[in-house]
């Protein structure tokens, strides 16, 4: 395959070209409620081929591969009828060409894994849930693994055969009454071990009550407060507040906000440290070689509170005279890699969590997540409840808010960095571009923010 | 492939369904003013429904020659999978919407270059910093489903859709407005109309002004009708209402909204982005009312849902909840989803119904909104693109608010007026043909 590959490659007539095929198994089991709402085992096979001449980019991707000579001059040709309009030049930051094999080495590997004990553990899981409470009138347990082999080669001489195990599941009870509905749950993920999932009876079964006793749950009023986020809450805060903003394909053909965005802009106070990093093994962000084989790195994006980088792919970090990050990301071989994240963290600071409630008069110490959207400048994430904090003290538990932020005022106003870090892995992961679900991570300590906009009733 | 897969597949099973989903598709994109990229995609996938010892297994593969593994891999999961409610579709007649266009077919490579380059030049002006993004996509679509129980159709379809959008950074404050045009016929030819939406809402997003926190009334834009629907469906999806969480599950007849609302689900209107023939398990399209002068008609169901409503099937059927999300392929279980999603318009133009607001809100775009939970009926969101209206004249953008709106109560109670002018818009949940909306007591909290 090496060979016949990049000989494919060896093209005179684009500046740059590269081939990704991939051979993908995954398991998705859906529980709902009573009843089992779907358990399949699918194979997704093919592959794409990029190609760059004179600035202009082509993507091909199939499903068949038996005329891959075909699809190599159809990219070429596309680049060609793009790069001849624009006359631009091929910009890609400089890498080593790299010729690897990389196998995982999984604690429990997803294909070890009976589909009965999969079961077993999810209908479990479900079982305890149905039965925390009799309000709980459903739920919603949704697990999905996946084993792929990925083959990289370009026309630089990188041959990079990779292996990638995935694994994540979200487990919500849904509680019902007298026309109101709410619901609680609890994730997990991995991307080298299958028994992360066990062990979670008796937190479906807390999450259970929860969901059942916010259905007399107030909501807080709409207004500003002091917020604590938990560090679930927080991981998906960064994500959105911080971390899209980063990804260098914002900023690479806009040179007003590579201006707004230059490094050393002071974005926090001085207890605040931003970094995303492929590099810690086991968690869904982890990453050996991005998608266009450039090997992943711990990247700092804040530094003591001042902007010191940002989440290239060799084409924008080549534009901006920056470092490659090994950020480009795909979520299969349908899609082009784009800058993406991969485990977004707040760096571990020294308060303790019960401390940021003490001096609260009026606030609210929000507790995980139902997801985050950003547009670059305002964000919005969703709590899944929250409680009230009176004079120092937690009072009543809330529905959870959903709270909103602005990049250049909302981080400056953190000023508590817990010592809880958490990296919590969940199914699911982040969307931009059409390109949804990619695996991500968000790593974070308790942080107290000052001022957020909650909408609540 | 799909007659090999059946053929095996009956032996092994009692009854069977398969699905062949064909795709190619071409987009041509400007990024920042410059043309910028070309894209391919050509997919191949299959995908099995098998039934046997009164359970359903499904898998699929876009492997070639995996006839094999698909069988084996149904037999795997057969033990673990759903119960098998409903039977696989027979032979029966399905209305065929017009969802061809040589137009489309005819449209090259250099002809999408040049309408998606004609959209930056035509708005580069904007603004002396402004970054123009432009792209124009083509698709052409072919499925084929039979089953066992005799039923064998395919259709083709060609989608098209333009898009444009400015950004424009002005030190920390940003704005991006876009609008885009999509159908299952050539849409071209609202190209003005896409260029002139997008200056308004540029032109309107220059200046910022304060807004209050409180109730105020909003003049939903087509794009954020598509956020209100988002809300509204979760409770009309038959799954819901099965599982007794929806609160209209009891309410088929009653007054839910007020009586100038009208929304139905259609599949088979000519050229819709979601018509078609039938839906990803043989069940002819068709009109379904949903709500008619505020009463509550009925759900959509899929044939498992509908099973087990002990309702017909109302051709919603689809494989993941909408076609541009990245998992609403063949790899994706057939489910409960709306097809084109119609609300029905009103007596006076949009135009008229701004000018007459004294006090009120224009929302465009809404950010988070299918993150809280659909089934209260609580729509909210922060307002992503939104603008103040002062005596029936936009003044300015609102930024950092958010807005949040009861929608069982403020569709009953205050619904102030519905344009007779209607938009066909799209997101990656659904796809929709819908009025603006004037509603009334409309929260908002700003900053």
């Amino acid at each position: 395959m090496k060979s016949q590959l990049l000989s494919l490659l060896k093209r005179d007539d684009c500046d740059y070209i590269e081939i990704r095929l991939e051979d993908t198994i995954h398991t998705q089991i859906k529980l709902s409620g009573k009843d089992i709402e779907n358990v399949a085992e699918n194979c997704a096979y093919g592959g794409n081929v990029r190609a760059l001449y004179k600035g202009g980019w082509s993507f091909v991707s199939f499903d068949t591969l038996s005329d891959i000579e075909a699809k190599v001059d159809m990219a070429v040709a596309q680049a060609r009828e793009i790069g001849n309009r624009i006359s631009a030049k091929s910009q890609l930051a400089k890498v080593d060409p790299i010729v690897d094999t990389y196998k995982i080495e999984p604690i429990t590997d997803v294909r070890d894994v009976p589909l009965t004990k999969k079961m077993d553990t999810l209908l479990n899981y479900n079982e305890i849930m149905m039965t925390a409470s009799p309000d709980i009138k459903s739920t919603n347990v949704f697990y999905k693994d996946a084993w792929i082999k990925q083959i990289f080669a370009n026309s630089e001489g990188t041959y990079i055969e990779q292996e990638k195990m995935d694994m994540g599941c979200n487990m919500y009870a849904i509680a019902s009454k007298g026309g109101r509905t709410e619901y609680f749950g609890t994730s997990v993920g991995s991307s080298n071990d299958w028994s992360k999932i066990l062990g979670f009876e008796k937190a479906v079964e807390e999450k259970a009550k929860i969901a059942a006793g916010l259905l007399t749950a107030d909501k807080p009023k709409s207004g500003n407060y002091t917020v604590i986020l938990n560090p679930k809450l927080a991981g998906t805060f960064i994500h959105e507040a911080f971390g899209h903003l980063s990804e260098g394909d914002n900023v690479y053909e806009n040179p007003e906000l590579a201006q707004v965005m230059s490094m050393g802009r002071e974005f926090g106070r001085p207890l605040l440290n931003v970094y995303d990093t492929g590099l810690d093994l086991g968690v869904r962000g982890f990453l050996k070689y991005d998608d266009e084989g450039v090997p992943t790195e711990k990247t700092y994006l804040i530094r003591e509170g001042k902007l010191v980088g940002r989440l290239h792919s060799r084409e924008t970090a080549g534009k901006m005279g920056e470092r490659p990050t090994g950020s480009a990301r795909a979520i299969n071989y349908k899609f082009p890699p784009i800058p993406r994240m991969r485990n977004t963290c707040i760096q571990v600071g020294n308060t303790d969590p019960e401390e940021m409630i003490a001096d609260v008069k009026n606030g609210l110490l929000c507790v995980d997540v139902f997801g985050g959207q950003t547009n670059g400048e305002m964000f919005t994430f969703k709590s899944g409840m929250a409680w009230k904090i009176e004079n120092g003290k937690k009072t009543e538990m809330l529905a959870g808010p959903l709270l909103q932020g602005n990049v250049f005022s909302t981080l400056k106003n953190i000023d508590m960095v817990g010592t809880d870090y958490e990296d919590p892995d969940a199914a699911g992961g982040c969307g931009k571009g059409g390109q949804m679900p990619l695996p991500t991570t968000h790593g974070s300590p308790s942080v107290r923010i000052h001022d957020v906009v909650v909408s609540g009733k | 492939m799909i007659e090999k897969i059946l053929d095996k597949a009956k032996k092994e099973f009692d009854s069977v369904e398969v699905a062949e989903l064909k795709r190619t598709d071409t987009t041509v994109g400007f990024q920042a003013n410059v043309l910028k990229s070309m894209k391919t995609t050509e997919r191949l996938g299959y995908a099995l429904r098998a039934v046997k010892d009164g359970k359903i297994a499904f898998t699929s593969s876009s492997k070639p020659d995996d006839v094999d593994g698909i069988i084996e891999r149904a037999k795997v999961t057969l033990k673990y999978s759903p119960t098998a409610e409903m039977e696989f579709a027979k032979s029966e007649n399905y209305p065929k919407p017009v969802i061809t266009d040589p137009k489309i077919k005819q449209l090259d490579a250099a002809s999408m270059i040049k309408m998606s380059g004609d959209a930056v030049d035509s708005l580069c002006d904007l603004h002396k910093n402004v970054k123009i993004m432009s792209g124009v996509s083509t698709d052409n679509v072919t499925m084929r489903i039979m089953t066992s129980n005799g039923f064998d159709g395919s259709y083709e379809k060609d989608d098209m859709s333009v898009g444009a959008g400015a950004i424009l950074t002005d030190g920390d404050n940003f704005l991006q407005v876009g609008h885009g045009l999509i159908g299952s016929s050539y849409v071209g030819g609202g190209f003005n109309d896409l260029i002139s939406t997008v200056r308004k809402y540029f032109t309107w997003g220059l200046k910022n002004v304060p807004i209050e926190s409180g109730k105020h009334q909003v003049l939903f834009a087509p794009d954020a009708v598509n956020d209100i629907l988002g809300i509204i469906q979760a409770s009309v999806n038959g799954t819901s209402v099965f599982k007794k969480v929806s609160p209209f599950g009891d309410k088929v007849g009653q007054q839910v909204m007020d009586s100038r609302v009208s929304i139905f689900d259609d599949s088979t209107v000519d050229g819709l982005p979601s018509s078609m023939p039938f839906d990803d398990e043989g069940t002819p399209s068709q009109r379904t009312p949903i709500v008619e002068n505020g009463v509550l008609k009925g759900f959509i169901a899929d044939r498992t849902v509908a099973k087990k409503l002990g309702i017909t099937p109302t051709g919603n059927g689809f494989r993941a909840s909408g076609k541009f999300s990245s998992t609403s392929e063949i790899e994706a279980p057939v489910s409960t989803a709306t097809s084109n999603m119609i609300i029905e318009p009103g007596k006076k133009n949009s135009d008229d119904i701004l000018a007459g607001i004294k006090n009120g809100v224009l929302v465009v775009a809404l950010m988070g909104s299918m993150m809280g939970n659909p089934l209260t009926g609580t729509l909210a969101g922060n307002i992503g693109l939104g603008f103040v209206i002062k005596d029936g004249q936009v003044t300015g953008r609102i930024k950092n608010a958010m807005l949040s709106v009861n929608l069982f109560e403020v569709l009953k109670d205050s619904v102030v007026d519905i344009s007779s002018d209607t938009y066909v818009t799209s997101s990656w949940a659904r796809d929709i043909n819908v009025p603006y909306m004037l509603l009334d007591n409309c929260v908002v909290a700003a900053k």
